[in-house]
């Protein structure tokens, strides 16, 4: 599982996962990710479309980054997941928590609010 | 749509990544000044990285039974009882491998056996080098490659234990199967050797409603599989406050009122309720995050039980609804965690539900052995070695 960091743009920050969000992959970047973030309130948009798989634990990590960034005037937007992550998010209703969309276009002109 | 509402359901279809000690280590000293790391902690992780040494872990049927310190003279193993490591298994031969240590890799070497040593799910034909976390097959069993400190051994044996205590505790609260009457009950339940937070019941509301449901929590470890028995105890003694336990709905969002993620160590579950009527044989459900059930009717595609709505404890006050469905007669309801379907295969590709489902509604010549039987079909598409996650199967049948 690898995890890359862009630097802001337009105050927004994309950050890319390439691989699978099983239990491994996510021990692997929770704390990075978590730290890179919400620390800072960062608006943050999280490129999806290199994830073949993502588990509930990939989910929980979603979910509690976003409350996070919410509590410290930040923003957590997901982009571009490939079908079969869109199906588990679909079922989880993870949409309903933390805002899925097509493209990084979308998802950073949310993010900016 | 309320809670309460309903609608009708169609009827169609290596390495540990550590950070390095100077970069994981960076604080402010008291002085405010940065430092990489102490003495105490540099001192602390050199000694346990030359503390670490390479074992071999025998895992029979998801679970780790013997571990082998690995070393410069060879570890040999086969069937014939002078072996270092004996497997009592007729598809291993008398002498079948051997495994060793050269130049500080792990080297495993096939001892012309009959039906051969697979690494990775590759025949070896020659030596070659087992990595950290790697595992070669031979028969049924499957050898892996730790690379542990003593003391990450005793850590991981003391919870092991813990987890055994709480996989035991899990198990002697799920119900037993009914095997006669109105509805009959079958269930299969594997926890992952990490322990996930799966839990089911089933039973009378009263004369006329019974009540079945399957609670995923979302975690590893004795934390989610406690949580998961507590969720699992509210709803078995119907401890929700002002809430009609024959209305899905209802049940799920007073749920979500008694166990948000915030109080619960950021744990959250899935669950899918169904309550079924004798009367008017239908059912009526509704799921919190979780994939639809499945009905089972003779000459009718599948029925997918599905209704929308997050999971229990993500957000306050979400909206969760109520569908139905008819049951015809000798109609059958599958209930699984996503475990029983996410599955990586040996060849390392991921399945899902769609692989999953062939798998139910078959004629099973003995019905009480069929969760048991799709368990071991899942089994046998999935990668050696434990399941990642709890594996969990429960089959209502219909008169």
């Amino acid at each position: 599982m690898k995890l890359e960091i862009a630097e802001p743009v337009d105050g927004v920050v994309n950050v890319a996962l390439i691989g699978r969000l099983d239990t491994p992959g996510v021990d692997k970047i929770e704390t990075k990710l978590t730290a890179s973030l919400v620390p800072r309130g960062a608006r943050a948009i999280v490129d999806l479309s290199q994830v073949e798989f993502a588990g509930s634990l990939a989910i929980r990590m979603f979910i509690t980054i976003a409350k996070a960034l919410a509590r410290n005037n930040g923003k957590l937007v997901l982009y571009a997941p490939q079908p079969l992550l869109q199906q588990v998010f679909e079922t989880a209703s993870l949409n309903d928590i933390v805002p899925i969309r097509a493209d990084a276009a979308t998802a950073a002109a949310l993010a900016r609010g | 749509m309320n809670p309460g509402q309903s609608k009708s359901v169609e009827n169609s279809p290596g390495s540990t990544d550590r950070e390095p000690l100077s970069g994981g280590s960076r604080a402010a000293d008291h002085a405010g000044r940065t430092v990489l790391a102490t003495h105490a902690t540099v001192t602390d992780a050199v000694t346990l990285r030359e503390d670490l040494k390479s074992y071999l872990v025998v895992i029979e049927q998801d679970e780790p039974v013997a571990r082998h310190s690995i070393g410069l003279e060879p570890l040999t193993v086969g069937r014939d009882s002078a072996r270092d490591i004996v497997l009592a298994d007729a598809q291993v031969s008398r002498l079948h491998l051997q495994i060793l240590l050269v130049n500080g890799e792990v080297v495993v070497e096939d001892l012309g056996s009959s039906n051969g040593t697979f690494l990775e799910g590759r025949r070896l034909t020659a030596p070659a080098v087992l990595p950290p976390e790697g595992w070669v097959q031979v028969g049924a069993r499957v050898l892996k490659h730790e690379r542990r400190s003593q003391r990450e051994i005793e850590r991981e044996e003391e919870l092991r234990r813990d987890l055994e205590k709480a996989r035991s505790y899990v198990q002697s609260l799920l119900p037993p199967p009914i095997g006669s009457g109105s509805i009959r009950t079958d269930w299969f339940f594997r926890p992952s050797t990490q322990l996930g937070g799966d839990a089911f019941s089933y039973g009378a509301l009263d004369e006329e409603h019974f009540a079945a449901y399957l609670v995923d929590v979302a975690g590893h470890g004795v934390g989610a599989a406690m949580h998961s028995v507590t969720v699992l105890n509210v709803l078995r003694q119907r401890a929700l406050p002002k809430t009609d336990f024959r209305d899905p709905a209802q049940v799920l969002s007073s749920l979500n009122t008694m166990f948000p993620m915030e109080s619960h160590d950021e744990l959250y579950f899935t669950i899918w309720y169904g309550v079924y009527s004798r009367l008017t044989r239908r059912l009526s459900f509704a799921a919190a995050g979780h994939h639809p059930g499945f009905l089972f009717a003779r000459g009718a595609e599948p029925l997918p039980l599905r209704t929308p709505g997050p999971m229990i404890g993500a957000v306050p006050q979400p909206l969760y609804v109520n569908a139905d469905a008819q049951v015809p007669p000798d109609a059958v309801l599958y209930l699984f965690s996503d475990g029983a379907f996410e599955i990586t295969g040996a060849d390392g590709r991921q399945s899902g539900l769609d692989e999953f489902l062939p798998l139910l509604g078959v004629d099973d010549p003995d019905a009480t052995q069929e969760a048991e039987r799709i368990y071991r079909a899942v089994r046998r598409r999935a990668r050696p070695g434990p399941l990642d996650d709890d594996c969990s199967i429960l089959i209502l049948r219909f008169d």
